[in-house]
């Protein structure tokens, strides 16, 4: 696994690694949302570490974790390292081209990689519960750089205070204010415009591959950004953890859904969990009202944004 | 006779030895044969405790009736539809898995080869690598058939290489090529899945063995090359009893030596590569259910293959069962539990009873 991210979210989908379950508890309102202390030479910015002095007009920055660096992306702001994984996102891909993998094939940064860049900010993300452990790779990281850790939560809940702490580093929070407006306002519509049927029917989101699959719930990237769209959860209702695994014996716990939201990168993609026979005799999936989207596990206000036309699409469909 | 004896007399003339005890301890007939019988029996609980047991939690007359009547009901479709299909593979895979063990064992006469060990495995696994890679395949009934046949390309490359001896193929050669083409695949096989994070999300259920993915036809599309390889490997087991001797010995014996390890080569491919194919590497069925089999039997391949054949799906399909209620609501693919099952126990055979002698 080269990069950090997708090894978390993998090894953690893969064995249910329940001990270290973080609760998403503190997205959006994260100590990375405050307010930009801005003077004219440096921003100050919130991290695991505490605060952290960045001189204001960085140019060489990086972006080893991928909240990070699509924020960056999203700011207009090409990082001159990031990590191996990078969301599929079609404008990402072409933004990304020709940037350097800066992480190591355990997924960490490799520090001499990152030294040889000569960077004048670095930004990433790591488990709150990792704060000790890492703290060598911290300082190591601040000898060559001022470096922005912020918080990862499972299932990349975490991303829009990522996405904050990010704007805030490079002294563009306005900038992703207005990303971020335009994203609520959007989610704000979809609510409005299909309240009818938000309101009947319910909504959940799995993934799967052939021995498992996994319920995401409102505290997971992709869960937030249907919940703000005004999606109600059946089986993931009260859910506090950013995704559960079960047995393919239990499909029929989503019994209950009226729309089923499936990974996939393409339609054909989602057989392993339609030609389970369990699942095909839901009733989401004999009314037809089996969907997917490539956008799960959004990272940044533009591919929450795709995953909301996705979103309004099926529901207009599901009418 | 005394185990001390016996120990002494292995540590100086281990060939001696085993040909000695098989002679000093013919278990009797009835002994195996009610071994035998009572192992088919076990198997006939764990089939029933397989449909039974699962992650969900299904009351037994509503099994019984799925069993009898079909039915449309959840519960119903659960036992139908996904429990019964992976106990037929469970059967399928265990019984393949102890066979192709056994074979290999007799065939390297070494005790710690499994059925990996010519490189089937990681011939599957690499051809399941660049499927998922190249062509996008997703699931197991679209790389089944590409698993197949990157074993068989493995099986006949360590073969080439084995045989380019005069005795034909000689098992050390073999070995040493099976492990060096399975360490070459297998680096490749990592390259390219710890690169590219989907591949490696793809690949997770099947690398990890599991009987939860595949379908029915998956059973019905291995269990030919089971058969097939359950057959010849049976026909095998007198032959390989002579080979067990040393190379001259069974030669003065009338073995065809070279005859022999090629039926042996083209078995183990057949068992372990369509296994491997079907829930991928499950591992330690193939190395455990051997030394199981000998110690109730003692060092007479053809009763040692008939129990494996009938234990291996025990242990498997126990093991899966394990894995079904561990976790609930999820399940522990059945590799891993395999793996936390067997170890434990082939530790205590061997600290508790001498290894019989090969």
């Amino acid at each position: 696994m080269r990069s950090t991210r997708p090894r978390r979210i993998l090894s953690t989908l893969a064995l249910a690694a329940a001990a270290v379950v973080t609760l998403a508890a503190c997205s959006g309102s994260g100590a990375a949302a405050d307010a930009p202390k801005t003077k004219s030479s440096s921003y100050t910015v919130s991290t695991l570490y505490g605060d952290v002095s960045v001189p204001a007009g960085a140019k060489r920055i990086v972006a080893y974790s991928f909240p990070e660096a699509t924020a960056l992306a999203d700011l207009g702001i090409k990082p001159v390292g990031i990590g191996t994984y990078i969301p599929a996102f079609p404008a990402y891909t072409s933004f990304f081209k020709g940037v350097p993998d800066v992480t190591d094939s355990s997924g960490a940064p490799d520090l001499e990689k990152v030294a040889a860049l000569k960077p004048d900010l670095i930004v990433g993300d790591e488990f709150e519960t990792d704060v000790e452990k890492n703290r060598g790779l911290y300082e190591k990281l601040s000898s060559i750089a001022p470096t922005v850790m912020l918080k990862w939560t499972q299932a990349a809940g975490n991303w829009p205070a990522d996405a904050a702490g990010t704007a805030q580093a490079v002294g563009k929070t306005a900038e992703l204010n207005k990303l971020k407006s335009a994203y609520e306002a959007k989610a704000a519509d979809i609510k409005r415009t299909y309240a009818d049927v938000l309101s009947s029917k319910t909504v959940d989101l799995i993934s799967a591959n052939d021995s498992a699959w996994f319920l995401y719930g409102d505290q997971s990237s992709h869960g937030k950004v249907l919940a703000a769209a005004g999606a109600r959860f059946a089986a993931a209702a009260g859910q506090k953890d950013g995704f559960a695994q079960y047995s393919p014996e239990k499909y029929s716990d989503l019994a209950n859904s009226d729309i089923l939201v499936v990974s996939a990168s393409a339609p054909a993609a989602a057989a392993v969990v339609t030609s389970n026979p369990v699942f095909a005799a839901l009733p989401a999936a004999q009314a037809g009202h089996v969907y997917t989207t490539p956008y799960f596990f959004p990272s940044s206000y533009r591919i929450a944004d795709a995953l909301l036309d996705d979103f309004a699409a099926m529901l207009e469909k599901a009418k | 006779m005394t185990e001390s004896a016996t120990a002494l007399s292995e540590r100086s003339q281990p060939r001696d030895a085993a040909v000695r005890e098989s002679a000093a301890r013919p278990r009797s007939l009835s002994v195996r044969a009610a071994g035998l019988l009572a192992s088919v029996i076990l198997l006939a609980v764990l089939v029933l405790a397989s449909v039974a047991f699962g992650a969900k939690i299904i009351p037994l007359p509503e099994v019984a009736h799925a069993l009898l009547h079909g039915g449309g009901s959840d519960d119903e479709l659960v036992v139908t539809g996904l429990r019964v299909p992976r106990t037929l593979l469970g059967i399928l895979v265990g019984a393949a898995l102890g066979g192709a063990g056994t074979i290999i064992q007799a065939f390297t006469r070494n005790p710690l080869a499994d059925p990996g060990i010519l490189g089937v495995n990681a011939g599957s696994a690499f051809a399941v690598t660049l499927g998922v890679g190249l062509l996008g395949l997703t699931s197991i009934s679209q790389y089944l058939w590409l698993a197949l046949a990157g074993a068989a390309a493995a099986t006949v490359a360590v073969y080439l290489v084995g045989t380019a001896s005069r005795t034909g193929a000689s098992p050390v050669r073999m070995t040493l090529a099976g492990v060096g083409l399975a360490a070459v695949l297998g680096g490749i096989t990592s390259g390219i899945t710890l690169s590219n994070p989907t591949i490696f999300q793809s690949m997770l259920s099947w690398s990890a063995g599991s009987l939860t993915g595949p379908p029915l036809s998956t059973a019905a599309a291995i269990a030919p090359f089971i058969v097939a390889g359950l057959v010849i490997g049976a026909a095998i087991t007198r032959p390989l009893n002579a080979l067990a001797l040393g190379d001259d010995l069974a030669a003065a014996l009338g073995s065809r030596a070279r005859l022999t390890r090629t039926a042996a080569v083209i078995a183990v491919t057949m068992l372990s590569g369509a296994a491997t194919a079907a829930a991928g590497p499950v591992g330690f069925i193939g190395l455990m259910i051997p030394h199981l089999a000998r110690w109730i039997t003692g060092p007479d391949q053809r009763w040692i293959f008939a129990y494996t054949v009938v234990l291996g799906p025990c242990l498997l399909l126990a093991s899966d069962v394990l894995g079904r209620i561990a976790m609930r609501p999820a399940e522990l693919p059945v590799g891993i539990v395999t793996a936390f099952v067997g170890a434990p126990v082939l530790i205590l055979l061997a600290r508790r009873t001498k290894a019989t002698a090969l």
